[in-house]
């Protein structure tokens, strides 16, 4: 039955599975979704970024036909438990911070939930939005990160001790010794800007409540499934398995849809309110208003080099602008830890973090979360030393790389690299843009008056997240190590079907777990149904963690797929031998038929299945009936060495890429243009490259993009500015540079099937972008410490310039 | 983004959406492609109670050449300008604006008209018609009649139209032999709104004198902006650095851009100063090219 033997399917560029039903229009969304009875939800959202409020009057509302419920802040408090993200801290702060997912009694960020109105029809519960009436006391809003941390500064959280709600200084090595020895010392105050992810789809939720069971059914396009389940029973008074969780296709996440549970949990209540299933589908202008943001930062950043370019130390002090409400912060906060020297050798360095409060939408998850952020601090600072230095960007790179004969290699947290050539990444992509003709090109077009760079960034990407760096946050909680769930089941006619505790967004899952199934079992990816999302009461899923971020993907869940796999083999050749009536190591698997190893005497999983199914009457005691595979992949982490000191592997695999941009600067507008763009990226072993590649082009248009086009700018009030595609400047397909891009894989160590986990890139086409305007800039001694380009900034800046 | 409710109406011709326009006055808005008016519905930044639709009316999409214009039905989509072999021949100013607007999708189904009646003060029609000199043909209760380009606009979003009228046809009289055009935007991104743009339409005799030129501009002001003044530095000269550097100037003094999220003032008549060098040359050398 089988069309293929399984033989080299791991790393071919097998056409996704799930391409037909999403290019026919026939993916099913959650808006695709339509339940009996059921009602649409709408929210009332702050125009204030700070204020209190005095009361609500929804009469008018109620009176409008259709209205079935409006529901206040308040009423939702009475109900609900908050949420539980920041019990995850040990600082006092955390005590006084109630985040409901609306506002009770005061707004904190402009677009902040403070009722929903639930309706018969969508535009019904919108026209109700205009008639609930909202008596708002406008406060001072705290916008500025630095100002909140001041003592005095107004509280965006009533009750918190201080803005700043996290606080730590993580040392390592001999900082003095770095600095005092070092011939030169650079320093900048970086900023890196507010952008967020812009998938085509937005939050969209539908929660129906069977009173009967008790079990509240969730469709959405949430990305962390099982950690919302968790989140969301305990702040609804329920068991998390009354908490069933349904999720299929969408429209893209690059972590933001990590972060939707509180909206989750509201529509719930909803649900459970009214009796009625209840839909909500958020606006394009409320995802960029309050959905989520990525990690806004400021940087006071110290390096230490000798004259020959080597490294010696950092120092930077973060102050992390959170918004006002820690979802999965201080992950970003955080995540530098997992790859504090990058792809470095310099092993002193100090990292003095600052969570801070604003009123300004909270931040949370971003693709590269927290690391891109990083890669802007080590490698712009690196950019300004090569210039002060007089080196060449690529040179002083291949000055400080770890070498591949140093694996694994342990950085100085106890992070364990797990193999890799960052020498010859950053040669290969030097390749690939013609290097040294740019230089050459560039030369010659500066001297006619033009103004071209080339931008340089090498970026890690720690994959494959330790549970251990939650410790850090609050000390003494037992968590650690990452896991990954796969079930298998091949049925009464042989058919096989498999499931993962996953969920994916555009990644290719279903494509990659058959052609892995595949390999093993010696089938065709073509024989192998993947069930198409996430039912937590189908998925075998255990842990919180489960759901798709951190590019967990390639590695838990490879791993957790192949084990399944293992074992379904040793199922059917067992299964088989008995059939055969010989014993078991003198079958082999070929083409999906159990064969007597040396004969042409087989018998095909049609027939296995159907003795294992529907005739166990005759199997004997020590063979299990039926064909069921599960497997937990359990990652081999370990806790923290030292939660002191900060120390531990927290991560798995140690992903890196490199970036290099061309651009050229129009003297008398500001503006960049793209001229040439390369990347490249280690994913390890490589299970299906076409994927990857797509992967990498997804990189580098949310990466340049952020760079070029993309930046959430609040008003002076803290309204938001850009809460439309108008301005909010979400490039196309047409804005991009033409991709050139390149995989190379050099198997990760620790992972079964040397996969590394992939897609984020860790900034670094967002560095080559910034480091490339910078370049350009050079002659006119103009320095750039932000990670946007403004046109009119850069044009200012042109003419301000004394180089002129 | 979900619209506020309101009625539809579909005009059968011009004489039936002029009566229900003025039936209904100021709560009716009439919709051609609906490229700009939707969106704005959407967001309810227009709460129209009525929508006349004039898609449905025969014999206003078309491009034709009648005594030495080009006459354009007001119906025409975007799209049907850029593939014009026409347009391409008699205006190529024109084919210069019309790739620059939105997307493909929004270029199938907008309209030249409802462009111009839209008055977006970033649109990319406005100085185009303004530099070529354009005349609007309107019908309403009380009949035809002919509007100046220049005369059209008053302000942001707002034009000369009465509410009872329709535009029907744009009409752009064909420059001599010895005329170039061009039209230069600068956007943050492809499609995307003008930050400034200018549209500069010129004809030069044998020794390269410029006899008459066009200039309008994009984002320049609350509308789209011709600048007589900047016109009058060129007229009579030879296509220089200087004189254009002095024109760029006198545009940059007439201008009154709308700071926005794309930039200052201040930056955009920058900007604008640059487009008008750029896009006189352009033009100058395209007149060279036509000899």
């Amino acid at each position: 039955m089988s069309t293929g033997t399984g033989k080299g399917v791991i790393g071919q560029a097998v056409k996704r599975k799930e391409d037909k039903r999403l290019l026919i229009g026939k993916g099913i969304f959650v808006d695709d979704i339509v339940l009996p009875e059921m009602l649409f939800a709408s929210f009332v959202r702050s125009p204030y970024a700070h204020a209190r409020i005095k009361g609500i009057d929804a009469s008018g509302a109620m009176k409008l036909p259709g209205v079935v419920s409006v529901v206040t802040g308040e009423e939702f408090a009475s109900f609900i438990k908050p949420l539980e993200a920041h019990s995850l801290l040990d600082t006092s702060a955390a005590e006084s911070l109630k985040d409901y997912g609306i506002a009770v009694k005061k707004a904190i960020y402009h677009g902040e939930p403070v009722a929903a109105v639930v309706a018969v029809d969508k535009y019904v519960a919108k026209d109700a939005i205009g008639l609930v009436e909202v008596n708002y006391d406008p406060l001072h809003p705290v916008l500025d990160p630095e100002e909140s941390m001041d003592d005095k500064a107004v509280r965006v959280q009533d009750g918190t001790p201080s803005n700043v709600v996290w606080h730590r200084i993580f040392s390592y090595g001999d900082l003095d010794k770095a600095f005092s020895g070092a011939d030169l010392v650079v320093k900048s105050r970086l900023y890196f800007h507010r952008v967020m992810t812009a998938p085509l789809e937005p939050y969209a939720v539908i929660a129906s409540f069977d009173k009967g069971g008790g079990i509240l059914t969730i469709n959405s396009n949430s990305s962390h499934p099982g950690r919302d389940a968790f989140l969301i029973a305990r702040s609804l008074n329920m068991s998390p398995n009354k908490v069933r969780m349904i999720c299929q296709d969408n429209g893209g996440s690059f972590g933001n849809k990590n972060n939707m549970y509180p909206y989750i949990m509201l529509v719930g209540y909803l649900a459970m309110k009214t009796g009625r299933p209840v839909k909500w589908i958020m606006e394009r202008n409320e995802h960029l208003l309050a959905s989520s943001h990525g990690n806004e930062m400021i940087y006071y950043g110290e390096m230490a080099f000798k004259n020959d370019g080597t490294i010696l130390g950092m120092k930077a002090r973060m102050i992390a602008d959170e918004g006002s409400e820690l979802r999965s912060e201080p992950r970003g906060a955080t995540n530098w830890i997992r790859q504090l020297t990058s792809v470095y050798r310099f092993r002193n360095i100090q990292m003095d973090i600052n969570c801070v409060l604003t009123n300004k939408c909270p931040t949370a998850s971003m693709r590269s979360y927290g690391k891109q952020q990083h890669s802007f601090l080590i490698e712009s600072l690196i950019e300004k030393a090569a210039r002060q230095l007089t080196m060449d960007p690529a040179k002083i790179r291949f000055k400080n790389f770890i070498l591949p004969k140093e694996m694994p290699y342990k950085n100085p947290t106890g992070g364990v690299y797990d193999g890799g050539d960052y020498p010859t990444c950053l040669k290969r992509t030097l390749k690939m843009v013609g290097y040294e003709a740019w230089r050459e090109r560039q030369r010659k077009l500066r001297e006619e008056g033009k103004l071209i760079g080339i931008g340089i960034s090498v970026a890690m990407e720690a994959y494959g997240g330790n549970k251990s760096q939650m410790a850090l946050w609050r000390k003494g909680l037992k968590s650690s190590g990452d896991t990954g769930s796969a079930m298998i089941k091949i049925d009464a006619e042989g058919h096989v079907s498999a499931s993962v505790d996953s969920m994916s967004m555009g990644h290719s899952h279903e494509t990659t777990t058959a052609q892995i199934i595949a390999e093993i079992l010696t089938l065709s990816p073509d024989d192998i149904d993947v069930f198409p999302g996430f039912d937590s009461w189908i998925t075998a899923y255990g842990e919180r963690g489960s759901g798709s971020y951190g590019s967990r993907f390639g590695i838990v869940h490879h791993g957790a797929i192949l084990g399944a796999a293992q074992k379904m083999r040793e199922k059917i050749l067992r299964h088989g031998a008995f059939m055969l009536g010989i014993p078991v190591k003198k079958v082999d698997l070929v083409q999906g038929r159990v064969r007597v190893k040396g004969t042409k005497k087989s018998v095909g999983l049609k027939e296995v299945g159907f003795n294992a199914w529907m005739n166990t009457g005759v199997l004997p005691k020590n063979l299990e009936a039926g064909l069921v595979a599960h497997h937990v992949y359990n990652a081999p982490l370990k806790p923290l060495e030292a939660p002191e000191l900060g120390r531990g592997n927290f991560s798995l695999t140690y992903s890196y890429g490199a970036a290099v941009a061309v651009v050229e600067i129009d003297r008398e507008t500001g503006m960049t243009s793209l001229l040439k763009f390369v990347c490249l990226e280690d994913p390890g072993k490589c299970i299906n490259p076409m994927v990857c590649e797509g992967q990498v082009h997804g990189q580098i248009g949310h990466q340049m993009s952020a760079a070029l086009f993309e930046r959430l700018i609040y008003d002076e009030d803290g309204r938001l500015l850009t809460s439309t595609f108008k301005d909010y400047l979400a490039p196309t397909a047409a804005d991009l540079p033409k991709l050139e891009t390149a995989i190379m894989e050099t198997p990760a160590l620790f992972t079964p099937l040397g996969t590394r986990g992939m897609a984020e890139g860790g900034g670094a086409p967002l560095v080559a972008v910034v480091n490339a305007v910078r370049d350009a800039l050079s002659p006119l001694g103009i320095e750039l410490e932000n990670s946007y380009i403004e046109p009119e900034d850069i044009l200012k800046r042109i003419r301000g310039s004394s180089h002129r | 983004m979900y619209p506020a409710s309101f009625d539809y109406f579909q005009a059968e011709n011009v004489e039936q959406a002029s009566r229900l326009l003025r039936e209904y006055g100021e709560e009716a808005r009439v919709i051609a492609g609906g490229q700009s008016l939707i969106p704005f519905m959407k967001y309810r930044l227009a709460l129209p109670k009525y929508l006349v639709d004039i898609r449905g009316i025969p014999g206003l999409s078309f491009i034709d050449k009648k005594d030495g214009c080009v006459r354009i039905g007001a119906l025409t989509v975007h799209r049907e300008i850029e593939e014009s072999d026409l347009i391409r021949s008699q205006l190529p100013i024109m084919r210069d604006a019309a790739p620059l607007i939105g997307d493909p999708q929004v270029r199938n189904l907008g309209t030249l008209g409802g462009a111009l009646c839209h008055a977006d003060p970033a649109g990319d029609w406005g100085p185009v018609v303004l530099a070529l000199e354009g005349r609007l043909k309107c019908v309403g209760a009380n009949g035809e009649r002919e509007l100046e380009a220049k005369d059209f606009f008053v302000d942001a979003y707002s034009t000369r139209l009465q509410p009872d009228e329709v535009l029907t046809e744009v009409v752009l009289p064909v420059p001599g032999a010895k005329s170039g055009g061009a039209y230069l935007k600068l956007a943050r991104r492809t499609g995307d709104f003008a930050m400034a743009s200018v549209a500069v339409q010129l004809t030069l005799d044998e020794a390269g004198v410029c006899q008459h030129i066009g200039i309008g501009a994009g984002a320049a002001g609350r509308t789209p902006l011709r600048v007589p003044d900047a016109e009058g530095v060129v007229r009579g000269e030879k296509i220089s650095a200087t004189v254009l550097k002095e024109a760029a100037r006198r545009l940059s003094q007439a201008a009154d851009p709308i700071p926005d999220l794309r930039g200052s003032g201040e930056y955009k008549r920058e900007i604008l100063k640059a487009l008008l060098q750029r896009a006189a040359q352009i033009a100058a050398s395209r007149c060279k090219e036509r000899r």
